[in-house]
């Protein structure tokens, strides 16, 4: 099974590096790294490395590079008519779900790690003092809510591209998916008692980053237990043919 | 290459059937919504030949291919496929199999090799043998020169080749070819054909391919099943549908043809058209006509035959299964009692290189 799974992670990994429209891949890859590496921290300075609130950059700026990675992966190959070889083949269904959810995982991710020694460098660019640097505890929050968070992604962009006839329209579904999943907590926030809200938004600029980042990741982890169930259950070959 | 002839259906579980046939299906069917794509498919195709699924478009023949890898599941029936019940074995069945698809299923911006590569780390060979094998193949197939370009730069027929490449990269015991030669300018064709009749030569494999090029299929298959709106109309080799669809050509070889001779043809009612070409005599007669008073008239002029042969083409047999299903194929246009002139639909047949017959009388004097 997890040679299976190397495989299709294979693949994955050589179509989206390969030289065959590299550039426009390139391009989201470096406006994502300059967001969350370079912009962002330079904005922020030092908070960057210790306000809670800033975990939340962490978890929804991968998400939105996920779009552009996730679209593709049965979409992508239901509309260059490869699905069907695919499927023909030995690979165990579940197979090939994680293999291309671990491939976007592992880009995604991958990028988002990436951007933590770039951010380094432009938190102690802008601030004068001593050097700002990552304690082991930031560093590990940082990487396991940057997994989580992409995984995440991962799961509701195939859930997405498996039922989608082409990559426009799991685009277009999946931003539109993100962008409620991002607003909804913003006006949900608007309905809460004012002492629950106050209490929060307490929690996020001035409360303990460990205990919020414990929180972020246990509803992650649920999220992700639930998208991966649902992509798997509605992995179905004939189904996704039919389509 | 083994070659066998048609066998009788038998229990799809026997022992028996799981070495003798790579593929038996009983009352195989399969419904989308109001259409019956394919109707009581029952088949067995023999390990080791190529079968192949004749019929027009939206006949059934993708259908069932999807049916057989389980891509599918049938609304009826049962499949076995190199002995594995494809409804309740199908990850046996896949791990047996190669195909080919309607779309050749290339990745596009992976390199040539990149994709046969895939295909090796799907079914766990080893790296040394990927290589090994992606070389052989791609040699045998002239992409070894292109192996680093992505599969999209390929030409058309190229991207067919790499496909099959493909197909057979694992070795499998049974491959699936839909329409391998769809698209294919006459030149690519041939090459393509030959390659994939060398290549299962050599390594024994069963094919399963589907076309509606008539010919083709008469030039490469051991076995033939015609379909049409999802029914099986016949099937056996080209030979047996030759034989069964008749022929109202006849071929004598020989000398003496005398100008008394052709008068006397010219007296005959059945006699649609008679010409002699360097030495041999082509004769036309009408339909259902029997060649034996021809061949006793030739011989009372003196006409000494070493061989008469009824010829059939492929074609003609075909047209034949389709015309008697109620399908009738356009009616020839003849020059009644015109002789030395080629019958209009011999433009057809002509097309087909390929004139085998069934020696009828050989050596009569």
């Amino acid at each position: 099974m997890i040679r299976d799974v190397a495989s299709v992670t294979w693949k994955e990994w050589r179509e989206l590096t390969a030289a065959e429209g590299r550039e426009s891949g390139l391009l989201g890859l470096v406006l994502f790294v300059g967001l969350l590496g370079l912009f962002l921290p330079y904005q922020v300075g030092r908070s960057w490395l210790s306000a809670p609130w800033v975990m939340l950059f962490w978890i929804w700026v991968p998400i939105f590079l996920m779009t552009t990675v996730t679209a593709d992966t049965f979409a992508g190959e239901r509309e260059r008519g490869t699905l069907g070889s695919l499927l023909a083949t030995r690979l165990p269904d579940r197979a090939i779900l994680a293999g291309k959810i671990a491939a976007a995982v592992t880009y995604v991710w991958g990028a988002t790690l990436l951007s933590v020694p770039l951010s380094l460098i432009a938190i102690n660019f802008k601030a004068s003092g001593p050097l700002a640097y990552y304690t082991p505890g930031q560093l590990s929050t940082v990487a396991t809510l940057a997994l989580l968070s992409s995984i995440f992604g991962a799961a509701l962009g195939v859930l997405v591209s498996l039922r989608s006839p082409t990559v426009r329209h799991a685009q277009q579904t999946f931003s539109l998916g993100v962008l409620v999943a991002f607003v909804f907590p913003v006006f949900g926030l608007q309905l809460l008692p004012a002492a629950t809200k106050t209490g929060l938004i307490q929690a996020l600029v001035f409360g303990e980053a460990g205990r919020v980042a414990l929180v972020l990741a246990a509803v992650f982890i649920v999220l992700d237990v639930l998208l991966v169930t649902a992509a798997m259950v509605r992995f179905r070959r004939g189904r996704l043919l039919l389509n | 290459m083994h070659r066998k002839g048609p066998v009788a259906y038998s229990s799809c579980n026997s022992a028996l059937a799981m070495t003798q046939y790579a593929i038996q299906t009983q009352e195989l069917t399969r419904e989308y919504s109001t259409v019956r794509a394919l109707d009581r498919l029952s088949l067995e195709i023999p390990a080791g030949s190529i079968f192949g699924f004749l019929g027009s478009n939206g006949a059934g023949k993708t259908t069932t291919i999807h049916l057989l890898l389980g891509l599918l599941r049938p609304t009826a029936g049962q499949a076995i496929v190199l002995g594995y019940d494809v409804s309740t074995e199908i990850d046996e069945v896949r791990r047996r199999t190669g195909a080919l698809l309607d779309n050749a299923g290339l990745y596009a911006r992976l390199g040539v090799q990149d994709n046969l590569e895939f295909y090796g780390r799907i079914w766990h060979m080893p790296r040394r043998e990927r290589r090994a094998r992606s070389e052989e193949l791609l040699r045998q197939f002239g992409l070894w020169d292109r192996r680093k370009e992505p599969a999209g730069r390929l030409s058309f027929g190229m991207k067919r080749k790499l496909a099959i490449a493909r197909a057979l990269f694992h070795r499998p015991d049974l491959v699936f070819l839909d329409e391998p030669t769809a698209g294919l300018d006459p030149v690519s064709a041939e090459s393509l054909r030959r390659s994939l009749v060398e290549l299962v030569a050599q390594e024994g494999v069963t094919v399963f391919l589907t076309t509606h090029n008539v010919p083709e299929a008469g030039k490469v298959c051991d076995q033939i099943g015609i379909l049409r709106s999802g029914q099986l109309l016949a099937s056996g080799s080209p030979e047996e549908l030759r034989a069964s669809a008749g022929s109202n050509r006849i071929v004598v070889r020989g000398s003496g043809f005398t100008e008394e001779a052709f008068t006397l043809l010219a007296l005959r009612p059945e006699v649609e058209s008679a010409e002699t070409r360097g030495g041999t005599l082509y004769l036309c007669l009408e339909p259902g006509s029997s060649a034996a008073p021809i061949i006793s008239l030739l011989a009372g002029c003196g006409v000494q035959m070493e061989e008469v042969v009824r010829e059939t083409t492929f074609e003609d047999a075909f047209l034949s299964v389709l015309g008697a299903e109620g399908h009738q194929p356009e009616p020839a246009r003849v020059a009644r009692g015109r002789f030395g002139v080629v019958r209009a639909d011999e433009a057809f047949a002509l097309n087909v290189p390929e004139r085998e017959g069934h020696n009828l009388f050989a050596g009569v004097a």
